[in-house]
């Protein structure tokens, strides 16, 4: 079949994928812990209510996205420009986006705890706002970059790789930030500057910059090349094709069936101080995990080319869940001791992340061939919709994930440290246990969970090769039509 | 046999590539305009938010850590030690590692066990640092830091039943920061009605007297943290005052502004 994308344009979406995930992966972590910890620091206002009306702003907050979502992605569909109908929402988004994001990072010089938190919900609300207008439809941009599925899966992969490395930018960038401060300032000096949060503040400057310079590559180097229809979709009509169209549907329900997967994250810092000896050791277990994320995209994309992405996604949450369930018995048949369990929960931790490559990447390639689908049933084109509808279901799972991972904690029985010298209690063997279950069973069946739905997911094979067929058709039909006309 | 070239992808150029000038000219201008609102609002918010700027800030840390909380050794890093070293490692280079020799291995213990042994190591220095704090009538950050680590070494011998080797750096560290911490929570001003201003600005004239007037202890103290009095580029006074027990208290801080930054003068103290 015919290629349509130049090769430079493949890396360029991801190149702007890249930049986008580099913001909106730094900032929930930091803007908390700046609200938190810097932002009102010397200004009299007691620092425990701030620390207690953090969950509303942030779960406020996570409403707006939540709306965001499908209210931008009824908008993209409705946006007919002669940039097309993602491209500007990204290339004109970014500026609100910039500013906004960085005006998070410059607090207010106020004594005033309700003029304090006003700020907080306004700015923090504004900016998932405006973030959701631009992360939105940059997600949806590899549905529409090429009429080509082999092609657009292609250049789906690649973005998506670019964009998971994006998301943990702000990780090198913070210290970065920290060693030029250190030299341009002394290492002391930087302690005070570091006290008042202006590292962060810098450091989000950096990754504002680094939207600005990706995403503007993106916006002045790639197309979109999918003809959209002209014809208005009604608000009704357009959520009715979220949760009616069975395909797009199951692919959402796996963020709904699979939202315990997460739930390792909560214990990640327990699972490094009592089965691998230190709480510096956290990074030994969530790196791996990265690379291991990383190098299973690659493999996926591989895998992607050799079986429909139907089976690729069963293959691989079979494989996640036994990787999952292999720690778990081998970390029982060593035992707790952490001179010996290390290595050995170290290597098999990384085997593990390998199946996150396939969450970060196969649903994506499933919605472009939703979109191809919901056209062919309707005559309507909805990439902005259907990624919307995804990503709503991803925020509703993300806020159910971050409840239920403190609920399992409690649950283990875990007792905390009343001594001024000791960081860490010791925990009993039950409770180990259960914090080991948390960090591998427990998601393990969650991953069978997100499964489930995609046994019902039938876009593979022959009935995606009519669907892909038959659009060509119909497109070039109305292409000498529109020549004619 | 002929080389293998690859074949170049079709492509397709449409209608929307008429935006390609325009998305040029677009994208520059926007990386400019978003390169100087970051600039502009990052080096605002860091000139109004960095307190080493501004001397009546740097008075105000520096009196409310060492004056009203009584914390020496915390309020050392508002002084021009700093200006060319990190306060913990002039500590540990100084006092700890010359105090310490080499090793790296100590007898393991339980959570528990080490944080009991840990709580009286605490006990006796907390006590000591009180100690030493109001015999030193002096003051001298010399003999404080000295004299405590030749304790904790002694005492570490005595209720861990080993000598302290460079494995317990970290742990002097912390046991010091604790018994710091300690003499402050005890001794802590409740001080009120506190004001800081900048009651005298040297002219020129009198910041150049001020550079050749320093003593020769105030010249050794400089050349010890590596500070060429030809740095100083102003000199202040500040003045902070507070009420504690209905009685008033000025205190008078010396900064002297080296770079762009101010700090207390360490050899006026």
């Amino acid at each position: 079949m015919k290629k349509y994308m130049k090769r430079s344009e493949v890396w360029t979406y991801g190149i702007g994928l890249f930049g986008i995930a580099l913001l909106t992966g730094w900032m929930p972590d930091y803007s908390y812990t700046f609200f938190n910890d810097f932002a009102f620091k010397g200004t009299g206002i007691d620092s425990a209510r701030i620390m207690n009306i953090l969950p509303a702003v942030t779960g406020v907050a996570g409403i707006v996205g939540a709306a965001c979502e499908l209210i931008i992605g009824i908008l993209v569909d409705r946006t007919r420009t002669k940039w097309g109908k993602i491209r500007p929402w990204i290339g004109f988004g970014i500026i609100p986006l910039a500013i906004v994001a960085m005006l998070v990072f410059i607090a207010p010089s106020t004594n005033s705890y309700l003029g304090a938190v006003i700020w907080m919900f306004v700015i923090y609300s504004l900016y998932t706002a405006v973030s959701c207008a631009v992360e939105s439809p940059a997600n949806c941009f590899g549905a529409c970059c090429t009429p080509n599925p082999t092609e657009r899966s292609d250049a789906i992969s690649i973005a998506s790789i670019f964009r998971s490395v994006g998301q943990s930018g702000g990780m090198v960038v913070l210290p970065v930030v920290g060693f030029i401060m250190k030299a341009a300032m002394g290492e002391q000096q930087f302690k005070t500057a570091e006290g008042q949060g202006l590292d962060l503040m810098l450091s989000t400057g950096v990754c504002v910059l680094g939207l600005v310079l990706f995403g503007m590559i993106f916006f002045t180097n790639n197309r979109e090349r999918v003809p959209y229809t002209s014809e208005r979709v009604s608000l009704r009509e357009s959520l009715k094709f979220v949760f009616t169209n069975k395909n797009l549907l199951m692919v959402s329900l796996t963020k709904f069936t699979g939202f315990g997967r997460g739930v390792y994250s909560t214990v990640s810092l327990y699972i490094a101080v009592y089965m691998l000896g230190s709480k510096d050791l956290k990074i030994g277990l969530l790196l791996p995990m990265g690379v291991g994320t990383v190098v299973g995209m690659l493999i996926v994309k591989k895998l992607l080319k050799i079986w429909d992405t139907r089976k690729v996604y069963i293959v691989c949450c079979l494989y996640g869940s036994a990787s999952l369930a292999l720690l778990y018995i081998v970390s029982r048949v060593i035992g707790f001791n952490p001179d010996v369990l290390m290595i050995p929960f170290l290597i098999i931790n990384f085997f593990v992340g390998l199946q996150h490559g396939n969450t970060n990447l196969t649903p994506n390639v499933m919605i472009a061939d939703c979109v191809d689908e919901i056209e062919w049933k309707t005559g309507k084109r909805q990439e902005g919709l259907c990624y919307a509808g995804y990503g709503f279901f991803s925020k509703v799972a993300a806020a159910l994930t971050k409840s239920f991972g403190p609920a399992l904690v409690i649950w283990s029985g875990y007792v905390q440290s009343q001594d001024m010298n000791i960081a860490y209690a010791t925990q009993s063997d039950d409770t180990l246990n259960k914090l080991l279950l948390i960090y591998t069973l427990i998601p393990a069946i969650f991953v069978i969970g997100q499964m489930l739905p995609i046994l019902f997911y039938d876009l593979t094979g022959k009935k995606k090769e009519r669907i892909t067929k038959e659009l060509a058709e119909r497109r070039a039909l109305a292409a000498e039509k529109q020549e004619e006309a | 046999m002929a080389k293998k070239t690859k074949k170049p992808a079709e492509e397709i150029v449409e209608k929307d590539m008429t935006t390609a000038r325009f998305d040029k000219g677009y994208a520059v201008v926007a990386i400019l305009l978003i390169v100087a609102f970051l600039v502009t609002v990052s080096a605002t918010y860091f000139r109004s938010r960095y307190i080493m700027f501004y001397p009546e800030r740097v008075a105000e840390q520096y009196c409310t850590t060492e004056v009203v909380a009584k914390d020496d050794f915390n309020s050392l890093k508002y002084t021009t030690l700093i200006q060319n070293l990190y306060l913990g490692d002039y500590f540990r280079e100084n006092y700890i590692k010359p105090a310490l020799p080499k090793g790296d291995v100590t007898t393991e213990r339980t959570p528990e066990e080490l944080g009991a042994l840990e709580h009286q190591m605490s006990d006796v220095m907390d006590a000591y640092y009180a100690d030493i704090i109001a015999s030193n009538t002096e003051k001298t950050l010399d003999t404080v830091l000295t004299l405590y680590v030749q304790k904790y070494v002694e005492t570490y011998a005595q209720v861990f039943g080993e000598s302290a080797v460079s494995a317990v750096e970290d742990d002097l560290v912390t046991c010091f920061e604790s018994s710091v911490a300690a003499y402050s929570a005890e001794n802590t001003v409740d001080a009120e009605n506190v004001t800081t201003e900048v009651t005298r600005d040297f002219s020129e004239q009198e910041v150049a007297a001020y550079r050749e007037g320093l003593s020769e202890d105030a010249k050794a103290v400089y050349a010890r943290f590596g500070i060429s009095p030809d740095s100083i580029a102003d000199v202040c006074e500040v003045t902070y005052s507070y009420t504690a027990d209905g009685e008033s208290y000025d205190y008078i801080c010396t900064l002297v502004k080296i770079g762009m930054q101010w700090y207390v003068d360490i050899s006026t103290l």
